[in-house]
This record gives C-alpha cells, sequence and structure tokens, in this order.
C-alpha cells in the first residue's frame, strides 16, 4: 500500500536525532574551551556535464580535501551508475559514494525486474526521494548524465533533493568557477572535440581559481554507442621541476682548522631492568 | 509418509493434494465461468481490442453504471472476467501498483512489468492458507512506447502471458478454437478488421447476434494510444460492417 495511507507506522533506519539537543549542548561547551568537533571530509571539487551532439559528457577534479588538507591527490568522483549512466559526486565523499553505490544497486535490480535499459530520469527521481528523506543531512550533491531510449540527459541533484535539467551543470566548491567558461562558450550541439575542450576548461577554471578542487581532470563521454572513461584526461596543475640543488659536494667548503679534545667518563651507576618478555 | 495425513483439507485450503494438485486454485478457475460472460482479446499490427458481453440481470439495474472494462493506467486498460467483487479487488490493487511506480521511478509502468508484478500477488493466494485466489482474470491491453501493441492475460494461478488473442470465460475453450482457426494464417489485422474479428468470435461461439448495447469495447492503438472504451454508435457502426460482409 502507499506509504501514506500508513501514518501510525513507525519509520525504521535512517538518521536518528535523538543525541541532537545533547551533541549541542556538548558543542557549545567544548567550543568555550576552544576545541572543535572533528568535521567530515568534503570533496571541494569542481563537477560539470553538458549535453553535446551525441550525448552528455562529464568532468571532474580529482582533489579530496580535509579541511584545509589535501586528503587525496587523485580521487575518482564519477562513478558507475548503469552502463550508459555514470554521476560526478561532490560535496561529503561517503555520502556521495554511498548515494551513487545505492543507486547503481537499484537501478540493476530494476533492469532485472524490467528486462530494459534504465532511463536518467528513474535514476534521477531515487536519489531525490533518498536524499530529500534525510533531510539535507546526506551531503551529497551529484550531477547524473546519461543516455538512455529517450536520448541524453543531465540533471543535478542538491543535498535536500531538489533538481535541474539542464543541458550544461557545473556543482561543487568551483562550480561558479567552471560555469562561468561554460555560460561564455556553451552552444547546443557541439561537436566532440570542442564539447571535450569546453568541459576541460571548466573543469580547469575550477582547479586553478578554488582551492578546494586542483590535481587532474577527468572526463566521460556517453553516446549511444558508449562510454568512454577518459581518467586523467589532463593534469594541468603539474609539480614543478626543482631548477637547483642543496647538495653540495664534499669539499666546496674549505676546512682551516681541526682541535680534538678528549672526554674522560666514569662509570657511577649500573641499574639491570627486566624486560617483560611474556 | 505423509500421504493423505492431510486429513482431506487439500480441498479446503491451498495446500497440495497428494497427487500435487492445488484444488482451491481449479476451483477458482470454475468461479471464472460461474460469472456466464465470455471475453475476447485481439492483438493487431497497430490496435489491441478487448470485448466482452453486457449482460444486465435485472431491468430495474442502471445499465450504465455496470462495467467490466477498467482502465489501470492513461496507457493501460484491462477486461476483467468472473467474480465482481474480486475483479474490483485486482483493478484496485492494479491501479495502486501502477501510482506507487510512477511514483518511485518517475516514469509510467509498462503492461509486461504491471501484469507480472500482479501475477505475482495472485501466487502469494496460491501459498497462503489463509487467503483464498480470487475468482477473476485479467486480459490487459496496451501499446508498448517499445514494443508497441500488447496483449496480457493474468489468472487465479499467478501465470501470466502475453498472447497474440486469447479468451476467458463461460465459453472459453471455443472461443480459443475459434481464434486460433481465425489467426492460423497470420492475417494482417487493420484496426476495424481487428475489432470485428473479436466481435464475430464472440457471436459465433454464443451463437446470438449482438445489439450494440450488449457488448463492452475496449481500445489501444498506436495512433491514439490511451484506453478508451467505444461508444454504442462506434460499436453500431463495427456491427453493420460485419452483416455487410456476410
Amino acid at each position: 500500500m502507499l506509504h501514506s495511507l500508513n501514518p501510525s507506522q513507525q519509520q525504521t533506519g535512517g538518521f536518528s536525532f535523538e543525541n541532537s539537543r545533547r551533541n549541542a549542548v556538548l558543542e557549545s561547551s567544548l567550543s568555550e574551551v576552544g576545541y572543535k568537533a572533528p568535521k567530515a571530509r568534503k570533496t571541494g571539487t569542481t563537477i560539470a556535464g553538458m549535453v553535446f551532439k551525441d550525448g552528455v559528457l562529464l568532468g571532474a577534479d580529482t582533489r579530496a580535501t580535509d579541511d584545509m588538507v589535501v586528503a587525496d591527490k587523485n580521487c575518482m568522483k564519477i562513478h558507475y551508475i548503469a552502463p550508459k549512466i555514470y554521476c560526478c559526486g561532490a560535496g561529503v565523499a561517503a555520502d556521495a559514494e554511498m548515494a551513487t553505490q545505492m543507486m547503481a544497486s537499484n537501478v540493476e535490480l530494476h533492469m532485472l525486474n524490467t528486462g530494459r535499459p534504465p532511463l536518467v530520469a528513474m535514476v534521477t527521481r531515487q536519489l531525490k526521494q533518498m536524499l530529500f528523506r534525510y533531510q539535507g543531512h546526506m551531503g551529497s550533491s551529484v550531477i547524473v548524465g546519461g543516455v538512455d531510449v529517450t536520448g541524453a540527459h543531465l540533471y543535478s541533484v542538491y543535498p535536500h533533493g531538489s533538481y535541474d535539467k539542464l543541458p550544461f551543470l557545473t556543482m561543487g566548491s568551483g562550480a561558479a568557477a567552471a560555469v562561468s567558461v561554460f555560460e561564455d562558450r556553451f552552444k547546443p550541439n557541439m561537436e566532440l572535440e570542442d564539447a571535450k575542450k569546453l568541459v576541460r576548461d571548466a573543469i580547469a577554471a575550477g582547479i586553478f581559481c578554488d582551492l578546494g578542487s586542483g590535481s587532474n581532470v577527468d572526463l566521460c563521454i556517453i553516446t549511444e554507442a558508449g562510454v568512454q572513461f577518459l581518467r586523467g584526461y589532463d593534469k594541468p596543475a603539474q609539480k614543478g621541476k626543482r631548477e637547483g640543488q642543496y647538495r653540495y659536494k664534499p669539499g666546496t667548503t674549505a676546512v682551516l682548522t681541526k682541535t680534538e679534545t678528549p672526554l674522560s667518563v666514569d662509570v657511577i651507576d649500573e641499574s639491570v631492568q627486566m624486560m617483560d618478555t611474556e | 509418509m505423509s500421504r493423505g495425513s492431510n486429513a482431506g483439507f487439500d480441498r479446503h485450503i491451498t495446500i497440495f493434494s497428494p497427487e500435487g494438485r492445488l484444488y482451491q486454485v481449479e476451483y477458482a478457475f470454475k468461479a471464472i465461468a460461474q460469472s456466464g460472460l465470455t471475453s475476447v482479446g485481439i492483438r493487431g499490427t497497430d490496435t489491441v481490442v478487448v470485448v466482452t458481453q453486457k449482460k444486465v440481470p435485472d431491468k430495474l439495474l442502471d445499465p450504465s453504471t455496470l462495467t467490466n472494462m477498467f482502465k489501470l493506467t492513461p496507457r493501460i486498460g484491462c477486461v476483467m472476467t468472473g467474480h465482481n467483487a474480486d475483479s474490483r479487488s485486482q483493478v484496485h490493487r492494479a491501479r495502486v501498483e501502477a501510482g506507487e511506480w510512477k511514483y518511485k521511478f518517475g516514469y509510467d509502468i509498462m503492461a509486461d512489468v504491471l501484469c507480472r508484478r500482479l501475477a505475482d500477488i495472485s501466487q502469494v493466494y496460491t501459498q497462503n492458507a489463509e487467503m483464498r485466489p480470487l475468482g477473476c482474470c485479467m486480459i490487459m491491453v496496451a501499446i508498448d512506447p517499445q514494443q508497441g501493441p500488447v496483449l496480457y492475460k493474468c489468472d487465479p494461478a499467478g501465470y501470466y502471458c502475453g498472447f497474440r488473442a486469447t479468451a476467458v470465460g463461460a465459453k472459453q475453450t471455443e472461443a480459443n478454437s475459434y481464434l486460433e482457426k481465425k489467426l492460423k494464417k497470420k492475417p494482417d489485422l487493420s484496426h476495424d478488421r481487428t475489432v470485428q474479428l473479436a466481435i464475430s468470435c464472440l457471436s459465433s461461439v454464443l451463437s446470438m447476434d449482438f445489439k450494440a448495447s450488449e457488448l463492452e469495447i475496449g481500445i489501444v492503438t498506436k495512433d491514439k494510444p490511451k484506453f478508451r472504451t467505444l461508444s454504442e454508435s462506434e460499436i453500431e457502426a463495427h456491427l453493420v460492417a460485419i452483416a455487410e460482409r456476410e
């Protein structure tokens, strides 16, 4: 029966908010002493997607941050959902990973049940219903893109469960930088090479202009024919090559004088301590 | 060995008999014929049609409130044969399943998936001792966006299958053999020919000439994929066409 017909059923699973008040009190008392509660690792991120002539193109950077420290220099933010549906995840890394894995298994079950390839709209529907159920506590923003029987589609889903369907989308902390590149140069029905360049430039804008994004650009090209996953398509933020050296040859510094002073040492005390080898 | 130790309950509830039969399920099939009506469904090249008799048993009855054709989704329709109350229950369940699917997945359910879901639910009734199987059979019609016209039947045993043509009800064996004969040569069935073949099947098997008020016809076509029932004047036009051909 529809869930709305059983209002008295207790909702099991999901987040339990019993300790919220206690946590708030603890946090305030901690901050009085000067300590901060530990924060979940976020991916910072610039992710972008666009619809081009033959299908959908998804791009992402590869930096995962732990507050102000880079936790992973080459993480994978483009996740598999179905043979022709992929998803970029931004926000809290664990939440994005779990959400996309759940979607992938739901889609697999759905495919076996119906005997037909999945629709991108179906993935978006399930994703947004799950995120809404968790009231934004599941901090993952995703861009879902893919090709199905009805054509090529691109959706973005926000942590609270709202979604947009547009020809080009960007998410993450570097979204503003990336979307400015799209707004300038996007045209409908672009060719593959132009589209790859455009997405690469959008992600590069995020890598250079946003602290939370960095390292390489990953691309994922989804067309009717199949999927091409270009890991490390571009590495704009290469480590610079060191020009000079701080190692000096022996003899660079001239020895002027040498003096030796012997020190006499006497044994004052001898004690034996048994080691605990049991 | 447990032979014969069911103490004769195998005829009363849905447990196996020593020969491996489920008597309750077989009795459910007999209950379908009890209603006295027969329904026919035929799938043509771009049309699927279901026809059933409209028997008004009481002169005081308002015939416009009596129907065996139901719309499950805007694009999937069905005809129910058998127990009236069981039919309504199954139709309601089908509508709920279709609605939940649309809510959970964001697109309309397909006829074969809906039929399989109902068949799975009917199968549960054949396994639970405390529930009896439903004494009704559903013939479902739709235009599938990828597969084109489809005709599915789902019975109390939990069996479902796609058909080119099928019949259910009191005279189903005669109707099925009539349809087999007519479709043996795999004729090309246009919209009108499909409807008229279904009506002729019923008239020949029941040996009666129908008036437009004694038939209910539901169709879906590729041009108009929404399920609808034909009005009396449209049924009259088909009856006239059949009479002229003879």
